[in-house]
């Protein structure tokens, strides 16, 4: 993830993923965030883009979907992943 | 041999799941394997024989698979658990995603064992429950990819 918050230039989710979320807007940033972050992986892969060596990252997103549900969850924003991952 | 089930929609593969009593499921990137990675070499997500090694606990030479009753492939046993997945992946794949499922209860090699994860509800390990080689779980996970039927993405947009 913090490959692509230097890649897309959000400076607000770097330090999200530094120090951690706090507020419930920051849980609403960060659940955002993970679905931009798939959009570019798409299209990275069209235009045949290697990142961190692999032109198709997808297979970590459920790594990632399981990380960030578990981390919100745990710091009371469970529900905000769960409405942003409907809204998506 | 079960049929491939197809859907046309999300709404159409939540009730086609719903039917589903007592499955575990993952969504899987059109032509990949349902159970083993594509080899890659360093990083977080590096494999062995297509085995990732955050997946499963690793002797320190590689050549071993320690037992872990709280590692292991991901599978989904809620429907809540399986959406976020298979959106994200659909969204990064344009939708070139299938779900790969198979009953908890079914029959699986008697060194693993699907185990709920004590952190996330809807969420299974499919562990080994003894120590192995590490060609052996390769071939017990493509025993058990063997086994599981796919729900296929009719290739509509979501």
């Amino acid at each position: 993830m913090l490959h692509y918050a230097k890649q897309l230039g959000a400076q607000d989710v770097e330090r999200i993923l530094d120090a951690g979320v706090d507020t419930s807007a920051d849980a609403e940033r960060l659940s955002k965030f993970v679905w931009t972050m798939a959009d570019q992986m798409a299209v990275d892969s069209r235009a045949n883009t290697p990142v961190m060596g692999r032109v198709d990252n997808s297979d970590m997103l459920p790594d990632v979907d399981y990380e960030v549900a578990l981390y919100l969850s745990k710091r009371g924003y469970g529900d905000i992943w769960d409405r942003v991952c409907d809204e998506s | 041999m079960e049929p491939i089930l197809h859907f046309k929609s999300l709404t159409d593969l939540r009730d086609i799941i719903a039917e589903l009593e007592g499955y575990v499921a993952r969504p899987v990137a059109r032509g990949r394997h349902p159970t083993l990675y594509e080899e890659v070499g360093d990083g977080r997500y590096r494999t062995v024989m297509g085995i990732r090694i955050c997946d499963y606990r690793f002797s320190q030479d590689e050549q071993w698979v320690l037992p872990d009753d709280q590692m292991g492939l991901s599978f989904s046993s809620t429907w809540k658990n399986l959406k976020s997945v298979y959106k994200l992946m659909s969204r990064a794949r344009g939708a070139r995603v299938d779900v790969y499922w198979v009953l908890q209860g079914a029959d699986l090699p008697s060194d693993m064992a699907f185990v709920e994860d004590r952190q996330r509800a809807g969420h299974y390990f499919l562990t080994v429950t003894k120590t192995m080689k590490v060609s052996k779980l390769v071939e017990n996970l493509r025993w058990v990819a063997d086994r599981m039927s796919t729900i296929r993405d009719a290739g509509c947009a979501l």
